[in-house]
């Protein structure tokens, strides 16, 4: 079978997991919390409350109720986020980019130090290289992200000013009187592009400054993971025969590294990247709420605090949609890396 | 007769959480331009640890505690990591014991060939890029041509997967002969594969060491496939060779214990004999047995080889390590 084919065929299996996702999440939702909570205030009229609940079907078995969501759910209509105080498909459209920016460059983080470092460790294996990248790998694993980001406020925000040094913002995502005064169209919505397409580089600038604490709290974690898989991949690929064929017929180190052994090790290594990039992708909600980044993970956090039950329920969905794609795009990739993997 | 490869004294050690295993213990034998060399012996006699020796390619827990490998006038084991690449590939190359592992599954063959051949400073000199191309292709399909393989094009363009286990290894063979090294060693180069197809490629390694006079290092525990196809076999028992010579000279009348004790532990057509096997265990080589290594398990043991290890003797046309022949010790 060929690799579309497969990829189609994927896409339809898609329907059917979001499908089940929004079965159980729209149970739980509508069981466990109020969802007139995001229509009524305590001053609403009581003759009002009634007309709402029709309106929107309440009133109704929750299998029909179910089935009037599903409509809203195909049709874009997806109700009011109490938290983001805006129709929810905008408050995705504003929150998603967000989280978007702060995953690519967390992901360009993790891998730009993961993955050459667990090399490192493999080939220098029981070396002091080893040992050192072994203990930071370590480290980053079990360093707790609320402590971290914590830290990294207090040394390169607050420390740093007190002592006269450049600091880094320590939250939100762009200087807002920055913004006002270097206005920048919202083209994908993601701020450090937009800015940057359209000659903006002040804002660019700033909302990079902004990205690098919670880039670098989300990718610690990470780091380690992806250190201690490619190091471990690494050691068992250049332990097998083929390697040792390799090297017995002379050729270079680099490409008996680089080439033979680095594409086999990297097929487990891609699957993580990927889980941990759909991971990251459904809002770091730790990092986003210590340094109050306006993402996905920050506006789940606080629907869940504040009962928002159209939010909850879009976030899932969002966040299916995500994982379900990211795993079919590392599948297609597996494709491509082994080609003993047959569709 | 030139000799390609003059292994003299070689004593290899691995460390490990045992204690020092002392894997070969001072062998000394040579290969001559053009023949093939049997190297014979039980599992963990150290006949892969002398290809690795040979070809520097030993694990990292490893140690030459002494010795010298001299081929064409270079001690290999004095060379740079870089001069010995130079030698690996180009003058001495090998053919592995199993082509379902030793072929990288994620590159076509095709590929893996070219890398082989842009060993050659006569392919990776030629500056344009399609000219070589089209050396590097000529090269494969000559290479496949000689050892028999239907459809080349059709191989370069496979991975691994897609052939069998006959055609991988006729595929590790041809590489091993596509830039005609003077030395290949070959590590048990049929374990892996059925019976008939065994066969065909010992045939296709005799022949194509025929067409380019190569010399062939054969490591086997098959002493039927070493009668058929090499000129001269030394036998190896716990990390030392016991008895070296021509074939036809060692098979008709074996000297040492331990080859007249695997000659009769191979089953034979012409007689209705009991296949006899060798008594005992091969000795642990972290605490070798003082004396002979063999003296355990020797049936004509004496006092003697308890005691000191018997050195090196040339007798009836071969070389030997046994106090029997020793005449002023052993000949009472």
């Amino acid at each position: 079978m060929k690799i579309y084919e497969y990829a189609i065929r994927r896409i339809f299996l898609l329907i059917f997991v979001i499908f089940g996702v929004t079965i159980i999440t729209f149970i739980f939702t509508r069981v466990l919390l109020n969802p007139l909570a995001a229509y009524i205030t305590d001053k609403t009229p009581p003759d009002a409350v009634i007309a709402i609940i029709q309106a929107h079907g309440f009133d109704r078995p929750i299998y029909e109720q179910y089935f009037i969501y599903l409509k809203d759910l195909v049709t874009l209509d997806w109700g009011w986020s109490n938290v983001g105080h805006m129709a929810l498909t905008d408050a995705i459209r504003t929150f998603f980019p967000a989280t978007v920016e702060l995953t690519i460059l967390a992901i360009i983080i993790t891998v730009l130090i993961g993955v050459p470092l667990g090399i490192i460790s493999a080939l220098k294996n029981n070396k002091w290289q080893d040992h050192a990248s072994r203990i930071f790998s370590l480290v980053g694993i079990s360093i707790p992200v609320f402590w971290l980001g914590l830290s990294l406020q207090y040394a390169f925000t607050y420390w740093t000013r007190s002592i006269g040094l450049p600091f880094l913002p320590s939250t939100g995502r762009v200087d807002p009187l920055l913004l006002i005064q270097n206005p920048v169209q919202g083209w994908t919505g993601m701020l450090m592009l937009d800015s940057f397409l359209q000659g903006n580089f002040v804002i660019t600038l700033d909302v990079f400054k902004h990205l690098i604490l919670p880039a670098i709290t989300l990718a610690f974690l990470n780091v380690g993971i992806l250190t201690r898989l490619t190091r471990s991949s690494m050691l068992e690929v250049i332990r097998q025969d083929y390697i040792t064929m390799a090297k017995a017929y002379g050729l270079p180190r680099r490409v008996i590294i680089y080439k033979y052994a680095l594409k086999n090790a990297m097929i487990p290594v891609i699957t993580s990247v990927g889980l941990i990039f759909g991971g990251m992708l459904g809002g770091a909600i730790i990092t986003e709420s210590i340094f109050s980044y306006p993402g996905m993970g920050w506006l789940s956090y606080r629907a869940i605090v504040f009962n928002d039950s159209n939010t909850i329920l879009a976030y899932v969905v969002v966040v299916a949609i995500i994982f379900v794609s990211v795993n079919l795009l590392v599948d297609i990739i597996y494709a491509w890396l082994d080609p003993r993997i047959k569709y | 007769m030139e000799k390609v490869l003059e292994v003299k004294d070689l004593s290899v050690q691995f460390k490990t959480y045992r204690g020092i295993v002392k894997a070969l213990n001072g062998i000394s034998f040579d290969v001559l331009k053009g023949e093939m060399l049997g190297l014979a012996g039980e599992t963990g006699s150290g006949k892969s640890v002398t290809s690795q020796a040979i070809m520097r390619t030993l694990p990292e827990n490893s140690k030459i505690a002494g010795g010298s490998v001299l081929f064409e006038g270079k001690d290999l084991l004095k060379l740079t990591e870089k001069d010995i690449e130079m030698v690996r590939g180009r003058s001495i190359t090998a053919v592995f014991q199993d082509p379902h592992t030793y072929l990288n599954p994620v590159f076509r063959i095709g590929q893996q060939f070219k890398d082989i051949l842009l060993n050659d400073p006569a392919i990776s000199s030629i500056k344009d890029k399609k000219k070589r191309e089209a050396t590097i292709n000529e090269k494969m399909t000559q290479s496949f041509r000689d050892v028999k393989m239907p459809s080349p094009e059709r191989i370069i363009r496979s991975y691994p997967h897609e052939l069998s286990g006959g055609m991988k290894q006729r595929v590790l063979i041809a590489m091993a002969f596509s830039l005609k090294p003077s030395l290949i060693i070959a590590d048990e180069p049929t374990t892996a594969l059925d019976v008939t197809i065994q066969a065909q490629v010992l045939r296709l390694m005799r022949e194509l060491q025929k067409k380019y006079h190569t010399s062939v290092v054969l490591i086997t525990h098959d002493l039927g496939v070493i009668a058929e196809n090499c000129d001269r076999i030394a036998i190896m028992y716990a990390g030392r060779i016991v008895e070296f010579g021509d074939v036809k000279t060692v098979y008709a009348k074996p000297l040492h214990p331990y080859t007249q004790g695997l000659m009769r532990a191979l089953p034979r057509a012409d007689k209705d004999a009991q296949i006899e096997s060798i008594g005992g265990t091969v000795p642990d080589l972290v605490n070798p047995p003082k004396g002979c290594t063999f003296h355990e398990r020797c049936r004509n043991v004496m006092d003697v080889c308890k005691t000191s290890p018997p050195s090196p003797l040339f007798h009836e046309g071969r070389i030997v390590e046994c106090h029997l022949y020793n005449e002023p010790l052993g000949g009472s």
